[in-house]
């Protein structure tokens, strides 16, 4: 970015202005996290450090308490910056309000990376407070340690910070524009994922050729533990870096941020109109067929069609929805994935310990749960005006239409699949006996789902705060899940008979539930409807007209 | 600053057009994505003259605003703004226009007065000389009881004043206007068509896209009709009215875009109910 382009009056402005709208949550329909939802992290990251921070009374090396307080910050900030950097680089509302107004774009850059080192540090420094100062318990450390360990955490959110904005800056340089939504999300994600998973996956399928040790490549790759050898400046101990192995990764780190921060700065105004302009001009034909061929067999009234119809076709248009979806849940399906290729494809009937495919039923429980936690919010939200003009003995049709969607896609396509894959490996009776057993569980969480659904699909504002508390749900659901895996591993499926009366009883179970669960989706969309315009942002603009 | 007293092109003689020509298009070419939306238009827009860009929907209006503006780059052609290339100097004509989108795109969360403030220091106004302004503005609009209010109580009318008053903040030399009496309310909208008129006697250049031909027809002093991303029709409404034997503007535009008869699409229509 030329420096003779920075305007110091108007980077001042635009810092004011994107504090005050993130105070005044402007941001929630968009990517990031707003500030109320940043602040609230606060107290909650100062606990997790805290508790961290007990780990120093079993007196283990410094060295290893400081990559595990960096690791933890890496593990949170990742997910979060990569949205803020995304939130601050392909905003809509500050294309449209923005985009015509004199705006220097290295001011622009500017002001938008010090906003994104400002989420950094807002999640660095609570998380590292205490465990800074509990660090001096440790043997070996100086009085000085809380002060490095501190600025590396510091130092390590603004590079994290860097990265993750020169990864966006690449993207807008090289992903056609009309993909560049979607390249974005799938960087999110491959971030969130490949970042903790990284070593696993560098292990798998063993050890790389023998002359390479990828522990150590990984390690001296890997900017944490540049940060931790920082940290521990004038300690006894700090991480051994191979440099063979650190350089061309620093390198490559140092190429991102200037090639991504540059990319930024000059072209993102254009860029940016251009990106919430691009539409896919048509739904591919075989997608259109896939969807018609899901929907058509679906019984009951039209309005119960045209709602599942809805549903599908949101579900995979809806980019907002796409990407909480596939956050909240990709994490799950690349586990089950590694743990499928490690633990083989054996029968998941008569086994006498736990086989990873018994955990697809519960898998698919949970997708099926975090979808209707997602399920009604939408980033066009507005257009939900629509379902205030359905006559009010539609909805129960409606509630229907969603069920027979989402049975559809979490619980019949993987038992469809279970099943012609099971009788290939399997043979006949377990493949059909496990797809049936699949189909069951997965109604049944099904049933759950719908309890928790929030209303009409895809009408309300999307509030980033539920993702966060989503996370914790997800915790919670894969606790449960693995409970319930347990169980059946040891009592249900290691007998085929007690798996068809599981079947049996759940088959019963599961309508008795979506039953229930159906009703109190009915009165909840006959709810929302009244209350689809109560948005942070108006939804009629001229309903409010003299 | 005002943009009055903003200087030319810095090069002397970069500029090829004629003295009392504001913007000049050349070939101009526009794609999204594969589709190539803008196929080749050339025209200019004179000084103290209100243009209006007529077209049928998806003919490419807002899209060539929004080339002009500096906001999107053509992929092919040459732009010229108040002497001043486009995309390469975007931020200098950006300095000189004076934008009302289509939509009336926003920060709800701001009040009036914190979005025009915005408006204004983006624009580098002395703060003596921005907060007259607003008051001026918003005074003449009849928005200044609700200036503290935030702008996502407003409806629809107030906040199209809103961006109308935070395109005409700077003085602009240039004022391009895109639907912009959307949702006014009757007298408001005349005053707008006043003060465009007004603006163009001052010497203000201002381009104006609009569905409503009675407006452009009264308030134009050439339109511009495009088709397909081509510009069809190029001249004053009662030079097109005499070239096309037609009575009004809406006949000269529903005949050089050979839009359907009527009738027939009205049966269409209710022929689907009857059935």
């Amino acid at each position: 970015m030329s420096v003779l382009d920075f305007d110091r009056r108007q980077y001042r402005l635009l810092l004011g202005l994107m504090r005050d709208l993130g105070a005044r949550r402007e941001l929630t329909s968009q990517l990031g996290l707003d500030a109320s939802a940043m602040y609230l992290m606060g107290p909650f990251l100062l606990l997790i450090g805290g508790v961290c921070s007990l780990f120093a009374l079993a007196h283990p090396p410094p060295r290893g308490f400081l990559m595990l307080l960096l690791g933890l910050t890496a593990f949170f900030l990742v997910p979060t910056l990569v949205s803020e950097a995304a939130d601050a680089f392909m905003n809509p509302a500050e294309a449209s309000v923005l985009a015509h107004r004199p705006v220097r774009g290295s001011t622009y850059a500017a002001a938008k990376l010090t906003y994104v080192f400002r989420a950094s540090l807002m999640v660095t420094l609570p998380l590292n407070a205490i465990p800074a100062f509990a660090g001096l318990a440790l043997s070996g450390t100086r009085w000085f340690y809380p002060l490095t360990h501190l600025a590396a955490a510091a130092l390590m959110g603004c590079c994290i910070a860097l990265l993750a904005c020169g990864a966006f800056g690449v993207l807008f340089g090289i992903v056609p524009i009309r993909r560049l939504r979607s390249a974005a999300m799938w960087a999110q994600l491959v971030a969130a994922v490949a970042v903790p998973l990284a070593p696993q996956l560098l292990r798998f399928p063993g050890r790389g050729p023998g002359s390479l040790d990828l522990d150590a490549a990984y390690w001296s790759a890997v900017p944490i533990t540049w940060f931790a050898s920082l940290g521990l400046i004038g300690q006894a101990t700090r991480p051994l870096i191979v440099w063979t192995y650190a350089l061309p990764s620093a390198l490559g780190c140092v190429i991102l941020i200037a090639v991504g921060v540059t990319a930024l700065s000059q072209t993102y105004m254009t860029r940016v109109v251009m990106v919430m302009r691009a539409r896919q001009a048509h739904a591919g034909a075989g997608r259109i067929r896939i969807r018609r061929t899901l929907t058509h067999w679906i019984p009951g009234r039209p309005a119960t069609r045209g709602t599942a119809a809805f549903v599908v076709k949101m579900a995979m248009r809806e980019w907002q929805f796409r990407r909480s979806f596939l956050q909240a849940n990709m994490f799950l399906v690349v586990i089950l994935g590694l743990s499928l290729v490690r633990g083989g494809f054996l029968s998941p009937l008569g086994a006498r310990r736990l086989v990873p495919i018994q955990l697809t039923p519960h898998l698919f429980g949970i997708l099926a749960v975090m979808t209707s936690q997602f399920l009604s919010f939408s980033d066009r939200y507005r257009a939900g005006w629509i379902f205030q003009t359905t006559p009010g003995s539609a909805f129960r049709s409606m509630a229907r239409g969603v069920f027979w969607a989402m049975w559809s896609i979490f619980a019949a396509l993987p038992a469809l699949m279970l099943l012609v894959a099971g009788v290939w490996a399997w043979g006949a009776r377990d493949g059909v006996i496990f797809a049936a057993y699949e189909l069951a569980v997965t109604s049944t969480y099904l049933g759950v789902a719908l309890w928790l659904a929030d209303g009409i699909p895809f009408t309300k504002p999307p509030r980033p705060s539920r993702a966060a508390a989503s996370q914790s749900a997800v915790l919670v659901l894969m606790l449960t899940a693995v409970v319930a895996a347990g169980i059946q591993a040891s009592l249900i499926l290691p007998n085929r008979v007690t798996t068809v009366a599981a079947t049996l009883a759940l088959s019963l179970l599961a309508p008795a539930v979506t039953w229930a669960s159906l009703r109190v989706l009915e009165v909840r969309m006959k709810t929302s409807v009244d209350l689809v315009g109560a948005s942070p942002t108006r939804m009629f603009a001229a309903s409010a007209e003299d | 600053m005002t943009i009055s007293a903003l200087p030319g092109p810095a090069v002397p003689g970069e500029s090829a057009s004629p003295p009392d020509v504001s913007i000049r298009v050349q070939d101009l070419h526009f794609t999204y994505g594969n589709a190539e939306v803008i196929h080749g238009l050339t025209f200019s827009v004179r000084r103290g003259e209100v243009t209006g860009l007529l077209g049928p929907n998806g003919a490419g209006k807002s899209t060539t605003l929004r080339v002009l503006i500096g906001i999107l780059e053509a992929s092919r052609g040459s732009v010229e703004v108040e002497g001043f290339s486009l995309p390469e100097h975007a931020f200098e004509v950006k300095q000189r226009i004076g934008y009302v989108p289509e939509s009336a795109e926003l920060y709800d969360t701001l009040t009036a007065q914190e979005f025009l403030e915005l408006a204004g220091r983006l624009h580098d106004l002395d703060e003596d000389l921005l907060q007259d302004r607003i008051e001026a503005m918003l005074d003449g609009l009849g928005l200044l009881d609700e200036r503290l209010q935030r702008l996502n109580t407003y409806s629809k009318g107030m906040r199209q004043k809103v961006l109308l008053a935070s395109a005409l903040l700077h003085d602009p030399a240039v004022v391009v206007l895109d639907e912009p009496l959307s949702g006014l309310d009757a007298d408001t909208a005349v005053l707008v068509k006043r003060l465009l008129s007004v603006l163009a006697a001052k010497g203000r250049t201002v381009l104006y896209s609009s569905h409503v031909l009675e407006v452009v027809e009264r308030v134009c002093a050439r339109v511009l009709i495009l088709d397909h991303g081509k510009l069809i029709a190029d001249g004053s409404p009662a030079d097109l009215m005499t070239s096309t034997r037609e009575h009004t503007l809406e006949d000269v535009f529903r005949r050089v875009t050979q839009a359907d008869d009527v009738e027939p699409r009205v049966d269409r229509i209710l022929g689907g109910l009857r059935r």
